[in-house]
Order: structure tokens, then sequence, then C-alpha cells
């Protein structure tokens, strides 16, 4: 029997068909894209195991089918050495594939393995144009890196202003070595405006997340009043930690602040020093 | 008439400080039995550390970090390094060599104590090197290597404490302070004492295996 068919329901067939294949063909991507991730997440557990041939086993033909951080992990085991030979030109094989997908830990750990290579000179150009990508990306390390790199003038042109900016970028988003590093920028007026108030501001900003250069400062800086209003108790807080994490100069600046607090209060600071715990409130 | 006594007047006081230098030394060194149970607490810690798995590998690390960091007295190993220079370095740059060195050192070491469920760890001997250093001779024995590996642990009063703490650590007999120092050597020639800073804190900052985003 001859069914005839309009145009109208042939165009509707064809519709549905494909309709019914972008579906199934989303659901096999979308299958194969858990299987994948699953697959990955099982080789960061062996690796947190310290399993770490097992780590390799699973994240290698993830990395050879195109997964970003199957690829980045694999260029690391190689860095470190972990579950293979070291070997920096395999690590920086998968770093570069990884980086050309814009992985931002990529970019940065393949413009690192540019700076300083064994037993080769250093691309400078191509730790920059990488370290550069790594920064624009939002990554606070490389920004902290990209501007002392820039502040340096190492296989750069020395341009403070430039890496004023990018150290102040990483600052902002909390890194402490940039918070400091950006407390001695304000103070001495390096690549911008002098600043004492400000300076002391970031070393306090850095102090509280437990860096210790910058605990030594702001506490040299409660003792003086300079840039910050003037407070012994303070300052022995600050050097105190400080010297707690083995700062020699906090400790020597500490016998000078402590002849100027009285015993009582000296005893009650330091108590609350040893409960302190980066972030917490002074 | 006065060029012959000098020198034989300097040679015999050379002689004389070296003997009393290495009296004094011999007299403040570790006791054996110190130095071992030493370095076989720090490598029982290691263990316990690495066998934690509840830990996870940047915990684990974090954990041993401490560990060497107690255990290593870092400003020696660093100043030695770092040969000649050290003297050539400003205040500022000696602070952050030094900061920079630690925390480079001690993550290579604590990433390198990773992944070696099966190692066993054994005390041979210790040797005495007559002055205030004394070697703790060990052998780490792993799967398909029975003869193992020998290490040999540097170790002398602290200056701070007097307690034993590790200034060289000689495995097969080539010293990681020397190998450290040689490598240092070429970086300082080509890149001076800023370019050797700058060459640590980029190896620092390398970020390690990430999880899913």
């Amino acid at each position: 029997m001859n069914v005839k068919i309009t145009t109208r329901q042939r165009i509707r067939a064809v519709l549905l068909a494909a309709l019914f294949f972008m579906g199934a063909s989303g659901l096999v991507a979308g299958w194969a894209g858990g299987a994948r991730a699953d697959a990955f997440a099982d080789g960061y557990a062996a690796y947190q195991r310290l399993d770490f041939k097992g780590a390799i086993k699973i994240w290698r033909p993830l990395a050879e089918a195109g997964h970003a951080r199957a690829q980045f992990n694999m260029g690391t085991m190689y860095d470190e050495g972990r579950g293979v030979e070291r070997d920096n030109a395999k690590a920086r094989a998968w770093w570069l594939k990884a980086a050309r997908q814009d992985l931002p830990e990529a970019l940065h750990n393949l413009a690192s393995s540019y700076l300083f290579r064994d037993g080769g000179d250093a691309d400078h150009e191509m730790a920059v144009k990488w370290m550069t990508r790594a920064a624009e990306l939002g990554l606070a390390r490389s920004q902290y890196t990209l501007g002392k790199m820039l502040m340096a003038g190492h296989g750069v042109p020395k341009d403070e202003a430039a890496g004023r900016a990018w150290i102040e970028k990483a600052a902002m988003q909390g890194d402490r070595r940039a918070q400091y590093n950006m407390g001695k920028l304000a103070r001495d007026g390096t690549g911008g405006p002098k600043d004492i108030k400000a300076a002391a501001q970031w070393f306090l900003k850095a102090a509280r997340q437990g860096y210790a250069k910058a605990q030594n400062h702001i506490g040299v800086r409660y003792a003086k009043g300079n840039g910050i209003e003037q407070d012994d108790e303070k300052a022995y807080f600050w050097l105190t930690l400080a010297s707690d994490q083995g700062h020699q100069l906090a400790k020597i600046n500490r016998q000078t602040v402590m002849a100027r607090v009285s015993p009582a209060k000296l005893a009650e600071i330091e108590r609350r020093a040893l409960a302190w715990k980066p972030g917490q409130p002074e | 008439m006065f060029r012959f006594p000098r020198p034989r007047i300097l040679v015999h006081s050379i002689a004389v400080v070296l003997l009393a230098g290495a009296v004094q030394a011999k007299a403040a060194a570790i006791p054996p039995k110190e130095a071992e149970a030493f370095i076989s607490g720090l490598a029982n810690q290691a263990v316990a550390t690495l066998a934690d798995n509840t830990l996870t590998v940047q915990d684990r690390e974090a954990r041993l970090r401490k560990l060497l960091k107690n255990g290593f007295d870092m400003n020696v190993i660093s100043r030695y390094v770092a040969g000649r220079y050290w003297r050539k370095m400003t205040a500022g740059q000696k602070a952050d060599y030094r900061n920079l060195f630690t925390e480079w050192t001690l993550k290579s070491y604590a990433s390198r104590l990773g992944g070696y469920a099966d190692q066993k760890f054994e005390i041979v001997k210790t040797i005495d090197t007559g002055k205030k250093d004394i070697f703790v001779r060990t052998r780490i024995v792993e799967p398909g290597n029975p003869k193992g590996i020998r290490c040999d642990w540097r170790v002398r009063p602290s200056r701070e404490t007097g307690r034993p703490i590790v200034v060289d650590v000689v495995v097969e007999g080539i010293s990681m302070l020397v190998t450290q120092k040689a490598e240092f050597a070429t970086v300082l020639k080509k890149r001076g004492i800023d370019g050797l800073i700058e060459m640590l804190r980029v190896r620092v900052s390398k970020f390690q295996a990430i999880a899913s985003g």
C-alpha cells in the first residue's frame, strides 16, 4: 500500500530526526564529558594517595585526548619526577598543550619553565608572552611574577610603573607577597606615588595573612607612628608574631619595644599572639 | 733578616689555632647515639606523615616542610650554597635569598619524599669526622633494589639550641650541598645575585597538580 507523504510531513519528519540526532549526540557528548570528569577525579584521588603511577595511568589517555587539566598535571608529574623520571622537556611539552587551551596554571608554569631551563639559556620573550597571558586571565601569582620581572628588568625592558600596576592587581586579589611588595613600593614611591599611609595599610594586610616580613614592617611602623597611629602594644604584638616565625630583625626590634610596655601587658599580648592564627582579628 | 721567622710564626700560629679549634669542635660534636636517634626520629615522623592517607598531598608536604625546617639548619646551608657571593649580598638580598632558598629546598625535598610507600629506612652506622660534624649513614631499601640507596646525613649541634641539626645530605657519595652550590654558581656567574633570587622566586611559584575545575 502506497502512503502519500506531503511535503509538510516530510519536512516535519526531517526536523524530528534532526532534533532526535542532536539530542542523542548531546547526551553522548554529555556522557563522555561526565565519564572524562570522573576519570580525571579518579586520577586526582590516586595522586592524593601518593599513587603517582596510578594517577599517570589515568591522566595520560585523557591528556592525549585533549583534556587540559590532565595535560597540565602530566606536566607537573614530569617536572617533579613523580611516578615518572624527571624530564623538563616533557613537562614543558604537556604544559604547552594545556596553555594553548588557556589554562592559567599551565600558562604560568610554562612561562616559568622558559625563564630557567636546565642546561640552557632563558627565553625571556616566550616567558613574558605566556606569563602575560596568565596575568591577563587574572591569575594573581602570574600578575605578581610578571610585576617583579618588569620591576627588575630581567630579560624585559625595565618598567617600574607597569611592574607596580601588575603587583597591585595581585595585591588586590589578596596575594600576601604582592601586598608586602606594594607596601615597599608605596613607602619608597617606586613606579608610582609615595604614600606612607598606603604603605602601612599594605604591610598590615600582608601581616594579617601571617607574612613574617610584613609583620616586622608593620610592627616597626606602629612603634614609630610611621604612616599609622603610634601604638607600642600593637607594635609588640606584630613583632612577637614575626619573631616567633624566626625573623631575626623582628627579634631585635621586639626587644626595643619591650622596654616601653608594662610587664602585665607584655604577658597578655604574648598570650594573644600565641593563640592568633592568620586571618583572625588581632 | 725578619723574612723567615715571620712565616714560621704564622704557620705555627695557624697550627695552634686549628688544633685548638679541632679540640673545641670535637668537644661540641653530637654523641653518635644522639645523632642516630635524631635521624631515626626525623625518618619515623616522615614515614608516619607519608603513610597518613587521611591527609591531602598538600597537607602532607606542609607537615614534611615543617619537619625539615626544624631538622635542617637552613641558615648554614643557604650561606654555604651561595659561596663567596654571600658576602657581596646586601642585607635585603640576603633575607630574600635565604627565605626563597629555604622555601624552595623544603618544597623540593618534601616532593621527593612522596610516592615511596614500600621504602624501608635503616640506620647503618655513624662516622665521626673528628670535627664538630658527625655522619649518620642510612640505607633506603626499596623493592627491586635490595642493595638500597646509601644516604649519609651530616649532623652538628645547632648554633641556637645546641640540639642536633642536619647541614648536608650525601646520597651515594654525592653531596646535595656541593651539587647545589655548583648549580647556583653557574646562575650567579651568568645572572648575578638578583638573577639567582629571581630564579628561586620563579621555582617557588610553580603550581602543582590541580583538581577538576
